[in-house]
């Protein structure tokens, strides 16, 4: 058993999360990659949880940071990249298709793992700092889940604003 | 989805929930998320094992005699392995994959056996000391009678 979790942000056209914006951009172009992907990750939360096998480790460019890509099929590199926090509690991304031969050489692909990375780096922060913590059974993020927000004040202008949270 | 806690009473994006996902969901089959079912958790087996014999997956793959990028491949749980490779992984790390041994077809009938004697003055240590004499239970049923109690 695991826990999947995204990235929620809020953009022009209202709220949505990383993973969603990833199947929306490929979900013509890729439909039967992205059914894979999401029956794979039924199983990883349902059957065998988050283990390192089925994941590319060390996509980031920090040692540490934990942000890695769902493995892809052989026949068609569809990268997903994700921050494997533990065997239970992974937070999917957005990635696309892979035709370089390093992510470096891609601008999408560059763009979503440094997006992973940042996000990692709160997340690490906020688990070191006590802010947010693993629930006793794992499966869970518990605290402070907000990773950037704007002023209260300007909440009703929040369509300009980059606002971002981790959520289930 | 559900959504995580608030902060300062910050409800944005509590009823949020994936029109997409679900739309992916309900287009798969049951067939289908048994098949990868199966496939994701042979790969966990096989990596569990793998880390039970203390082996890396470099170590697995001389063991194999396969190119590690196909290890990774075979752990990624997006392989469709054939039977002659998972008789190899099973000699390798002493693991059962594949489960072929037959139920046997015999109805299985537990009975207890009461092996009485009609031969008058006989003790039960005598009576067993005959058994054994004449090699079993190929006795007489005018001498022993037995109960077959389903």
């Amino acid at each position: 058993m695991a826990s999947l979790y995204s990235v929620m942000v809020e953009t022009p056209s209202g709220v949505t999360t990383k993973f969603d914006q990833f199947l929306e951009k490929y979900r013509d172009k890729y439909p039967a990659q992205l059914m894979d992907i999401v029956r794979r990750l039924i199983s990883l939360g349902n059957k065998t949880g988050c283990t390192e096998n089925f994941f590319k480790l060390d996509e980031g460019l920090d040692p540490d940071d934990l942000v890695c890509a769902l493995y892809d099929v052989p026949e068609f590199a569809m990268r997903l990249y994700c921050i494997r926090l533990s065997d239970q509690i992974v937070i999917l991304g957005d990635g696309g298709p892979k035709t370089t031969r390093t992510w470096q050489e891609d601008r999408n692909l560059e763009r979503e793992v440094h997006s992973m990375m940042d996000v990692s780096k709160i997340i690490r922060t906020k688990l070191k700092n006590g802010d947010l913590n693993m629930s006793a059974d794992g499966l869970h993020l518990e605290g402070d889940l907000w990773i950037t927000r704007p002023p209260i004040q300007q909440k009703t202008n929040k369509k300009n604003d980059d606002d971002k949270q981790a959520t289930a | 989805m559900t959504n995580k806690p608030q902060r300062n009473g910050d409800t944005w994006g509590d009823n949020y929930s994936s029109p997409l996902i679900k739309e992916f969901s309900d287009a798969i089959t049951q067939r289908e998320q048994d098949q990868t079912d199966y496939k994701m958790q042979l790969a966990a087996k096989i990596f569990k094992a793998m880390k039970s014999h203390g082996l890396t997956q470099n170590q697995f793959a001389e063991l194999m005699g396969k190119p590690i990028s196909l290890i990774s491949r075979w752990m990624s749980g997006t392989h469709n392995f054939t039977v002659d490779t998972l008789v190899d992984i099973q000699r390798v790390l002493s693991i059962s994959l594949l489960n072929v041994e037959t139920i046997n077809s015999y109805a299985q009938v537990n009975f207890k056996l009461n092996i009485l004697s009609t031969i008058p003055g006989w003790t039960p240590l005598e009576l067993e000391q005959y058994i054994n004499d004449i090699g079993g239970l190929a006795v007489s049923e005018k001498t022993i009678e037995y109960v077959i109690k389903g």
